[in-house]
């Protein structure tokens, strides 16, 4: 069953994010892959495609702001959600996200729940 | 016959008299009439200047010029004329039909001046004329330009007033020169019998044989009351020249006192310049003329926008007032890059009021917000560095939390990472907070700092034996060197041992399994001498220079892999820095750091050195 439902990818330095995303994602059917900075995100949006893609900002050798604007191009072939998860405190830091296609922030600390439902609202709509 | 002489001569200085005083009050009437129309020019313009344009277009031009000339009634007002920001006119009020007569010039210098102007000129009449313009702006722009003409009146040499005061005149010059005559006569009788007194006496002198001896009595009386005049007189000169002394002095004690508010000017560190009602300038401190780069003979006394010739600062002097306000704000933030490049200057605006509370001018004051603006850089940075590592391990105790809460995981060992990752994270936070307690206490001085005598084998051991147990878990073997006597230490132990900790931390986490860590202690007499050396990851050269930093923490995936807030090293400075102490590195990537920390024994202070 497991991938049937759509690829995830989650991509953050902590270890602990990964893993959390990767147990409540894989529980419902989804097949989750997981990379440790921007730039082995990078690479894994390339070669496999996910449906959503969950990162954080701050994060070494690439961060999640690079990341976007270099994937932005992707999302006219392929509109592929990007959850960018921040913890930062004011929203004037990220004003580069309206220049974005497909791509919402969600602030941490996170939910689990709250994560899988803006996941599955995004794939319905996708697949309607 | 005399008589006839004097009352002739009386008569032509009645005459003389009658037309001075009609010249002079001519002249003084041309120039009261000059004076009201400036007033009233300049006032009118102001007026009419600070309505938007749609008040003098299409139909509301006619409401304005039905206004106007109810308003100016049968004031001197010759024509008003009002141009967009063309130069096309909307209102054209022309009473003595000049529109033909106007000399160009005054249009074009009308249309093009930055701020109120005067002009006179001649057209026709023997009397000029004066034009009073002023540009209209809307917000930043100029959108048209309003100029009043107004002429002298016409004099008027046998108006009522002038012929009832110069009869009056004449009848008093009248009277005063027959008293004059009168008593001019009366006056001189004394003298005159006196001076036929003196021929006859004389006379008589010479004719007794007497001649070179002046007889006494009345000639000594005159000479002694001629005396007592001229006394007099001398005492009244030498009064005034005191009080024209006393007035130079006071003068001069003035100018010294403008000077001297000068030179406060000139030497404040901030800088200010003051203008007129026109926006002529009035006062200019050095410190604008260094970034203006002028010299102040370029800036005094000339139109505001053309003595700073700098067109963001001219639009930013020329807002309109309302109330204690400018309407666009009274604030501007600035560079001046060709004199102090990377600064920031604040200009701030403000209207100078006279006793009444009515606008005489207006101030421009420049401060330097460079060293402002970089400290709330670093505040605003160093929040954003506290909310991302206080949330970090927030995210996970949050989300593990849920997972468990709503029994997503079954699995018992699952279950068990969860609650221990739960643990971990916690206690990582605590750190956190405890490590920005540490820093802030520091920070602010210190105050929690307790000297008292440290032993320093209990402070080696205590540093020693917090890390023993992570060094076991990576299989990292602890090597101790000491001395046979272990020296005492005045200090804070407590401060002491979370600075040293931070250090052997670091080495536990930065080396890898199987490593060696040597923590050693000597005694040099007058320092005590702590050092860390392990064979870990070592520390990049471009790293190494930050690594005291505030929440620096290097891109190296052997940092990145480990958990830390990058404010371990930063406290331990600080600590070592209380004690006077100093703290050196030395490191090579792929062999090994070594931390070395030399605490003074004597003679040294808590606080910052």
């Amino acid at each position: 069953m497991a991938g049937r439902k759509g690829k995830i990818l989650v991509i953050d330095d902590d270890a602990h994010i990964r893993r959390v995303v990767e147990v409540k994602l894989h529980s419902r059917g989804y097949s989750v892959l997981a990379a440790k900075n921007g730039l082995e995100g990078l690479e894994a949006i390339m070669t496999e495609r996910p449906d959503v893609v969950v990162s954080d900002i701050n994060m070494p050798m690439m961060d999640g702001e690079t990341l976007c604007k270099e994937t932005n191009h992707l999302k006219k072939d392929r509109p592929f959600l990007t959850i960018i998860m921040t913890s930062r405190i004011t929203s004037d830091q990220e004003e580069w996200i309206k220049d974005m296609q497909n791509t919402i922030f969600m602030e941490k600390p996170f939910s689990p729940n709250k994560l899988l439902q803006v996941i599955e609202k995004h794939l319905a709509a996708v697949r309607r | 016959m005399k008589s006839k002489r004097i009352l002739a001569a009386l008569l032509v200085l009645f005459f003389t008299g009658l037309t001075i005083l009609t010249w002079v009050q001519l002249r003084q009437e041309k120039k009261e009439s000059q004076n009201e129309i400036d007033q009233k020019g300049r006032r009118l313009v102001n007026l009419i200047s600070m309505f938007p344009l749609e008040a003098f277009s299409g139909e509301n031009s006619n409401f304005f010029l039905r206004t106007l000339t109810e308003s100016t009634g049968r004031d001197p007002l010759a024509y008003c004329f009002i141009h967009d920001g063309q130069g096309r006119l909307l209102v054209s009020f022309d009473r003595d039909n000049l529109a033909a007569a106007l000399p160009n010039q005054v249009q074009v210098n009308s249309l093009n001046s930055l701020a109120l102007i005067r002009q006179t000129f001649q057209a026709g009449r023997s009397e000029p004329y004066y034009e009073f313009s002023k540009p209209i702006h809307q917000g930043d722009r100029r959108v048209g330009t309003v100029r009043l003409g107004f002429r002298l009146p016409p004099v008027n040499l046998f108006s009522a007033e002038r012929v009832s005061l110069m009869a009056t005149a004449a009848f008093f010059m009248f009277v005063t020169a027959f008293l004059a005559y009168y008593g001019v006569t009366r006056a001189f009788r004394p003298l005159l019998k006196f001076t036929r007194r003196i021929g006859q006496t004389w006379a008589e002198a010479s004719s007794e044989g007497l001649a070179g001896s002046p007889s006494g009595g009345e000639l000594t009386r005159l000479v002694g009351g001629l005396e007592k005049s001229l006394v007099f007189i001398q005492e009244k000169i030498s009064r005034m020249e005191e009080g024209q002394a006393e007035l130079s002095g006071k003068l001069g004690a003035m100018t010294f006192r403008v000077k001297q508010f000068e030179k406060i000017l000139d030497s404040v560190n901030f800088g200010i310049i003051m203008t007129d009602l026109n926006d002529n300038v009035t006062h200019v401190n050095e410190f604008w003329l260094r970034l203006l780069g002028k010299d102040r003979d370029e800036v005094l006394d000339r139109p505001l926008a053309e003595a700073v010739a700098d067109d963001e600062i001219a639009v930013f002097a020329a807002q309109k007032w309302s109330g204690r306000q400018p309407t666009a704000g009274a604030r501007l933030e600035r560079a001046f890059d060709r004199v102090s490049p990377g600064e920031t200057f604040r200009l701030t605006l403000t209207p100078i009021y006279d006793a009444e509370g009515s606008t005489i001018g207006k101030t421009i004051f420049a401060h330097n917000v460079t060293a402002e603006k970089m400290a709330e850089r670093t505040r605003q940075e160093f929040i954003a560095h506290v909310a991302h590592e206080l949330k970090t391990p927030l995210a996970t105790i949050k989300s593990y939390n849920e997972m468990l809460m709503d029994g997503e995981i079954e699995d018992r060992e699952m279950k068990k990472e969860f609650y221990n990752t739960i643990n971990d994270e916690t206690n990582r936070l605590a750190g956190l907070i405890n490590n920005l307690i540490s820093l802030s206490k520091i920070q602010m001085g210190g105050l929690s700092i307790e000297r008292g005598l440290v032993q320093t084998d209990w402070l080696f051991n205590d540093c020693l034996a917090a890390v023993e147990a992570p060094a076991y878990d990576k299989n990292i073997t602890l090597e101790r060197v000491v001395p046979d006597n272990f020296p005492h230490l005045l200090g804070d132990k407590e401060m002491l041992k979370v600075a040293i900790i931070n250090i052997l931390n670091n080495a536990v986490k930065y080396t890898p399994e199987g490593g060696r860590i040597k923590f050693s202690l000597q005694d040099q007499g007058d320092a005590v001498v702590l050092e860390v050396a392990d064979t870990g990851y070592g520390i990049a050269k471009d790293d190494l220079p930050h690594i005291f930093d505030q929440f620096y923490r290097s891109s190296d995936p052997n940092v990145t892999n480990q958990v830390g807030s990058g404010l371990g090293l930063a406290i331990t400075q600080e600590i070592v820095r209380l004690h006077s102490g100093e703290i050196e590195v030395q490191s090579e990537p792929g062999r090994g750091t070594q931390f070395t920390i030399t605490l003074p024994r004597e003679e040294y202070q808590i606080g910052r050195t």
